[in-house]
């Protein structure tokens, strides 16, 4: 304050005519913003008569929420760190602020015009079913002015569930029901049709997979599925239809996972053909040559080193069930690069693979690229031994290393980048189904391939990830287990 | 020493030291671990219609740790500097580490990176981190007083920044047996530096509406911008510039002051048209350097080494510059991206470098340029031209196509005529549409150099963005519609 009070003194002394600027110094260096420092925030209030509106309320509710994010930690880091976010359920201070707030508020008599804070206030003091009351209420008000307010009133909820913890998901369904049941018409608003179904949809699969529904969670993926493929190209939707093509593939094995599964049981070729039909259906005649890989056969790899040892038999190895990896410059050399990331993690997939199922062939390829890291260049020999050392004794790789020959050169200055034609080597080529070219994703392929006793494609994946790890255990699993059958 | 007032706004390098320290006691296993700390401060003042609008005080800090932990990497971070909380980000950063790459792993050693010299910059300024609100608005006083007595209206703004960042990379060695004691402080371990940035600009406007003038300056230090000379030239603008009369749009010579030609480069001299990466695409992605693809190899070709633009023009960046620093980085160098005008370098990731050029270090860009001026003053150049245009600064521009750098714009705060050598009108404002490779390759003469105004947009950002700017006649500008607004 005695900062305060000389600066007031300088300003009326010197500042003739600049009163204007003292409203706002007294915000600046008022006792209440000067109070706060760099290392703390404004406490939350806690005596909720002062607020009159939702809004109000929700702010506070909100504060206490952040108060506890970043100052009571240890709250969240008992949970593994990838469910943190998603399935934490609200702490009792933040339902109890809520609930003392939002007491005064009945749902059946206050304003629909509240919707948006005080039906998030609802789900977060756990008020079900004064929640759902105001939302059903709020819904009939709605449709008196047409699909396009109702559309906004459903997005709103969907909205305010998704941020809500634990997911009450039993409200959510009906929510998107009622969204499907809304008019195929565009408006002004909310293009209401099969996207936006579809997206609240997929909403809804997100959702019932964080509340443990996973039932549930499978019928809106189909649903989501199902309006997706009803969308045709046009000029108006083409960015729109291509990321709604891309998300029906990953859909697709989410969806029909189940029945592959069911089919392999029975065969081989029953689960392919039923793969094969699947993946055509979803692409719609773009192609895709991952998709089309499925069924085929592979060569046998042909390799210049083999780490430890080439193997007696060649790989694939009729009879023996075969797991493929390749890898990309940046996996192979470890280069310090944001993609390495997806290196470790695929690595730790194979280790977990290869802990799991001790008889399965796993290779990995690689191919002399002319270069290791800084050194330029280098020895074939040489380089191979890196890559091993690298891959082998650092990474604790499962399997055998496999190295395909290849060679490099130099651009001219000012150019200088070392070219490589990695897309011309046979195996890598093979292996990668086609897909390693270097305006593929700026050659940053890794692409892991199952190949059955048959010597066939069953799965192949690039960069795959937890969802995708899940899945191919359980095609092994399938695959291990009838051989012991057999 | 006197106490500043603005002293305890950021975090310095004791309180940097400290942080680092705890939270190196709190790690619980052997590993690398980075922290991170940076904070920012800001003063700020506003006037309109000769009067203070606003003013403000504000600042935050960021605490960012990575463990590093058998070769999984993961994050946290926070903003409070409590015991509890530093405890907490260890664990959640450990937690994760856990979670991504379970196992022990040896490092291996030849991903070590090399250390590089940081360069010894010039962007700290005590005139800039002293300045209090008191400072700032008794110069406000000052700065509007001529304005009023000329019976014009002022509008400015000023601001004081400091940022600083700490950095400390170190293996740690933990047993898990809770916070262990450090036998030696980290000080000499924790990297700090500190910056500060202040800019000044003005506008005065004739209360009719009729005349416009601006001027403006930005740098790292207050003390090497010279307010009241900006508010004298503001006025003398707008006094000359009142009551401009309608011409033609078409074709002109055009004399940019260097505000105006910064203005008017902005567009190249950003991080996606420099960027190599983007101009040796197979496909052309729009770079204005991409020159073409090369199919058998499934590369694209850039135009490095090329001659892009008038012999006359060299932009470089030199971080040891006295005007030019810029918050240094390891291994950050001078670069000369176009000289004599033959593309010299682009810029390049070090993750690009180390792919395709095998090289640890790429070449960073930085937002700070200078282009050599030449011997001519504005006032030569004038009286040089038959029939033409000053400008002296341009707005809004916006760049309408990427491979070309095409862009629009208006001319703003001062527009005038020049005939037979000499300035004859104030003239209204005009839209252009112009790229600068196009200007650059339309040089008629260069003028002297000078910084020019170029502040910093976000608090919490890069720094400081200063560039250093001549004057230039361009023959062939293309202006497309005269606009009434002043």
């Amino acid at each position: 304050m005695i900062e305060f009070k000389s600066c007031l003194r300088a300003l009326r002394s010197s500042a003739k005519g600049l009163y204007g600027i003292l409203p706002l110094v007294i915000v600046v260096i008022s006792s209440e913003i000067g109070a706060q420092t760099v290392f703390s925030d404004p406490k939350p209030l806690s005596n909720f008569d002062v607020y009159l509106f939702p809004d109000q309320c929700a702010t506070a509710v909100d504060r206490v929420i952040r108060e506890i994010r970043t100052q009571d930690r240890t709250i969240w880091d008992t949970m593994p760190s990838g469910q943190i976010r998603e399935v934490r359920v609200w702490p009792e201070k933040v339902a109890r602020t809520a609930a003392s707030c939002s007491d005064r508020w009945d749902p059946l008599t206050v304003a629909v015009s509240e919707f948006g804070f005080l039906y998030p206030l609802y789900l977060t003091a756990g008020k079900q079913e004064a929640a759902l009351k105001y939302r059903r209420r709020s819904m009939e008000y709605m449709q008196a002015f047409g699909a396009d307010s109702t559309a906004v009133l459903i997005r709103r909820s969907l909205d305010a569930h998704a941020r809500n913890r634990p997911v009450q998901i039993y409200l959510i369904d009906s929510l998107v029901r009622a969204a499907e049941e809304l008019a195929p018409e565009t408006t002004r608003n909310e293009t209401i049709g099969p996207e936006w179904r579809a997206e609240k949809n997929w909403e809804l699969r997100r959702l019932a997979i964080m509340a443990g529904d996973s039932s549930l969670a499978m019928i809106a993926a189909q649903r989501a599925e199902k309006d997706w493929l009803s969308i045709k190209r046009t000029a108006d939707n083409s960015q729109w239809y291509s990321s709604s093509v891309g998300a029906a593939l990953l859909n697709n094995a989410f969806v029909h996972h189940k029945s592959r599964i069911e089919a392999l049981k029975v065969s081989v070729t029953g689960y392919m053909d039923l793969v094969r039909k699947q993946e055509r259906k979803v692409v719609q005649g773009q192609g895709a040559s991952r998709n089309e890989a499925i069924g085929t056969q592979l060569p046998p790899i042909e390799a210049k080193y083999w780490f430890p040892e080439k193997p007696v038999n060649s790989i694939p190895e009729s009879g023996k069930i075969s797991l493929v990896l390749t890898l990309n410059h940046v996996c192979a050399q470890g280069v310090r690069h944001p993609s390495v990331a997806t290196c470790h993690r695929v690595f730790a997939q194979l280790r977990r693979i290869a802990s799991r199922f001790p008889s399965l062939d796993i290779v990995i390829l690689s191919y002399i690229e002319g270069f290791f890291q800084s050194q330029y260049p280098v020895d074939a020999d040489k380089e191979a031994e890196l890559k091993r050392a690298w891959l082998m004794d650092n990474r604790k790789l499962p399997g055998v290393f496999a190295i395909e020959d290849g060679a490099s050169m130099r651009l001219p200055a000012p150019d200088n980048r070392i070219i490589d034609l990695f897309w011309t080597l046979p195996t890598m080529n093979a292996y990668t189904h086609g897909l390693n070219e270097r305006r593929a994703r700026g050659h940053m392929l890794l692409e892991l391939t199952l190949i059955d006793r048959a010597g066939q494609v069953l799965w192949s994946k690039s960069s795959p990830r937890r969802d995708d790890e899940r899945m191919l255990l359980e095609i092994i699993e399938v695959l291990t287990e009838k051989e012991v059958t057999k | 020493m006197i106490k500043r007032e603005t002293e305890g706004e950021w975090v310095n390098r004791e309180e940097s030291t400290r942080i680092a320290e705890k939270i190196v006691r709190y790690c619980s296993s052997s590993g690398k671990v980075n922290v991170t700390i940076k904070s920012w401060w800001q003063g700020e003042l506003r006037w309109a219609r000769n009067r203070v609008s606003s003013a403000a005080d504000r600042r935050n800090l960021t605490v960012t740790i990575q463990r590093d932990i058998d070769g999984s990497v993961a994050n946290a971070e926070t903003n409070q500097t409590d015991e509890e909380s530093l405890r907490s980000l260890v664990r959640v950063a450990e937690r994760r580490v856990l979670e991504q790459n379970p196992g022990q792993i040896i490092p291996f050693n030849n991903l070590e990176e090399p250390i590089l010299p940081l360069p010894d910059v010039q962007i700290w300024s005590d005139a800039t981190s002293g300045a209090t609100a008191r400072t700032r608005s008794s110069l406000a006083n000052r700065l509007i007083n001529g304005s009023e007595r000329s019976k014009m209206i002022a509008a400015g703004y000023m601001e004081m920044r400091v940022g600083t960042r700490a950095v400390l990379d170190m293996d740690v060695s933990g047993d898990n047996k809770g916070p262990k004691r450090l036998e030696s402080s980290l000080a000499d371990k924790v990297f700090y530096d500190e910056w500060t940035h202040a800019q000044c600009s003005m506008t005065v406007r004739h209360p009719a509406g009729v005349g416009s003038g601006w001027a403006g300056r930005s740098a790292f230090g207050w003390n090497l911008i010279d307010a009241a000379e900006l508010a004298d030239r503001a006025l003398d603008k707008c006094l000359a510039s009142i009551n401009p009369v309608r011409i033609e749009p078409g074709r002109y010579t055009v004399i940019l002051e260097p505000d105006a030609f910064c203005e008017l480069v902005e567009p190249l001299m950003g991080v996606a048209p420099m960027q190599r990466q983007a101009a040796e695409t197979i496909r052309d992605v729009g770079s204005p350097f991409w020159l073409s693809g090369d199919e058998p190899l499934q590369i694209g070709r850039s135009r490095l080494g090329l001659k892009v633009l008038d012999e006359r023009i060299t932009i470089s960046h030199d971080p040891i510059h006295p005007l030019l620093g810029v918050i240094p980085e390891p291994g950050l160098h001078s670069v000369t991206w176009i000289r004599n005008g033959v593309l010299e370098s682009l810029q390049t990731g070090h993750e690009y470098a180390r792919i395709e050029l095998d090289q640890l270090v790429g070449t960073p860009f930085r937002p700070s340029f200078r282009i050599n001026g030449g011997s001519s003053t504005t006032e030569s150049m004038i009286a040089g031209t038959e029939r033409g245009l000053l400008v002296s600064r341009l707005f809004g521009v916006s760049n309408t196509d990427r491979k070309t750098l095409l862009c629009t714009g208006l001319t703003r705060d001062g527009l005038w005529l020049i005939e037979n050598g000499k300035i004859t009108q104030a003239v209204n404002n005009m839209r252009f549409l112009e790229s600068p490779l196009h200007a650059m390759n339309q040089v008629l003469d260069i003028g002297q150099e000078s910084p020019v105004f170029r502040p910093v947009r976000n608090p919490a950002g890069i720094g400081v963005t200063p560039a250093i700017v001549p004057s230039i006649k361009v023959a062939d500008f293309s202006f497309t519609s005269s606009i009434d607004s002043i």
